[in-house]
């Protein structure tokens, strides 16, 4: 997937850790956990909503597009 | 434990479950049994080299006069029947023709415990209420492909008991007809195909929601 998810970065910025960041936004640690490894097929706009309130940032603090080596991004 | 679970579970996929697992036993006996009854005819050469009844089908002319009762004139002017023939102490001469048919309906009743293997694992998918799984689609892709390759199959074994049976002098009110193709399982094979294909879909469909937070 070429899109990354910097959860894990924006929890270290906060001081947060994936617990206290599941009982604030109300998302079970096993789906938090799919989203910040990166193995997440997509997102809901109420979980990104919920993230960004609870982390006081932006979608695309948390979402980003990495370009691949060969500037063809895998699906 | 088999009959534990036909007890205590009324669902479809329980009972399927249970018919599928005593087909299967039957096959796996009838399969293993005349598998020794082959093998030993080949080694010990037996009489009994073709343990298999031939299909064959027959077109019997004057049917009222074998009933004699009038009242059937019309219903059985020219019927036409399917049967089994037995080779065994018969007129039937040991051929190469009979011999494969013999190897390829044992071959046919493999084909048919290796489905009901892949239909039951199917079933005890349904019955924990785990369907949306790869190994679901594949195994019903499978069972697909075998039905619609049985077709042919049966028809070269259909052929295989026309050209055995050619050999002994019918009556003349009887003649021995062609083989009949089997196009009902084609089309069920490609429906069981259709299937597999909506279950494809609807695993990638299920895993995808299941990856969705």
């Amino acid at each position: 997937m070429a899109i990354k998810v910097n959860l894990d970065l924006m929890l270290v910025k906060h001081d947060m850790t994936l617990t206290e960041l599941s009982e604030e936004v109300g998302i079970t640690i096993s789906n938090l956990s799919i989203l910040k490894t990166g193995k997440a097929k997509a997102v809901r706009f109420s979980t990104l909503n919920a993230i960004c309130e609870a982390l006081d940032c932006q979608p695309g603090d948390i979402l980003e597009y990495e370009q691949k080596a060969n500037g063809r991004s895998e699906t | 434990m088999a009959w534990k679970w036909f007890k205590n579970d009324w669902s479809i996929a329980g009972f399927l479950l249970f018919w599928a697992q005593f087909a299967w036993a039957i096959y796996l006996l009838t399969f293993v049994l005349y598998s020794i009854i082959f093998l030993l005819g080949i080694l010990f050469d037996f009489e009994v080299f073709t343990p298999f009844d031939l299909p064959a089908r027959f077109e019997i002319q004057d049917f009222t006069e074998l009933v004699a009762n009038n009242a059937t004139t019309d219903i059985f002017e020219s019927p036409i029947v399917e049967i089994n023939v037995s080779t065994i102490g018969t007129d039937i001469q040991q051929t190469w023709t009979n011999s494969l048919a013999s190897v390829m309906v044992l071959g046919l009743n493999g084909i048919i415990l290796y489905g009901l293997t892949l239909l039951k694992r199917i079933l005890q998918s349904l019955q924990r209420e785990q369907p949306w799984n790869k190994q679901n689609s594949k195994d019903l892709r499978i069972i697909g492909y075998l039905m619609v390759l049985a077709v042919p199959y049966k028809y070269a074994i259909g052929w295989l008991s026309y050209l055995s049976i050619q050999q002994v002098q019918l009556p003349e009110s009887i003649s021995l007809l062609w083989p009949p193709i089997a196009w009902e399982l084609g089309l069920a094979g490609l429906a069981v195909l259709l299937v597999a294909y909506i279950f494809e879909e609807g695993t990638r469909l299920y895993e995808e929601q299941k990856l969705t937070v």
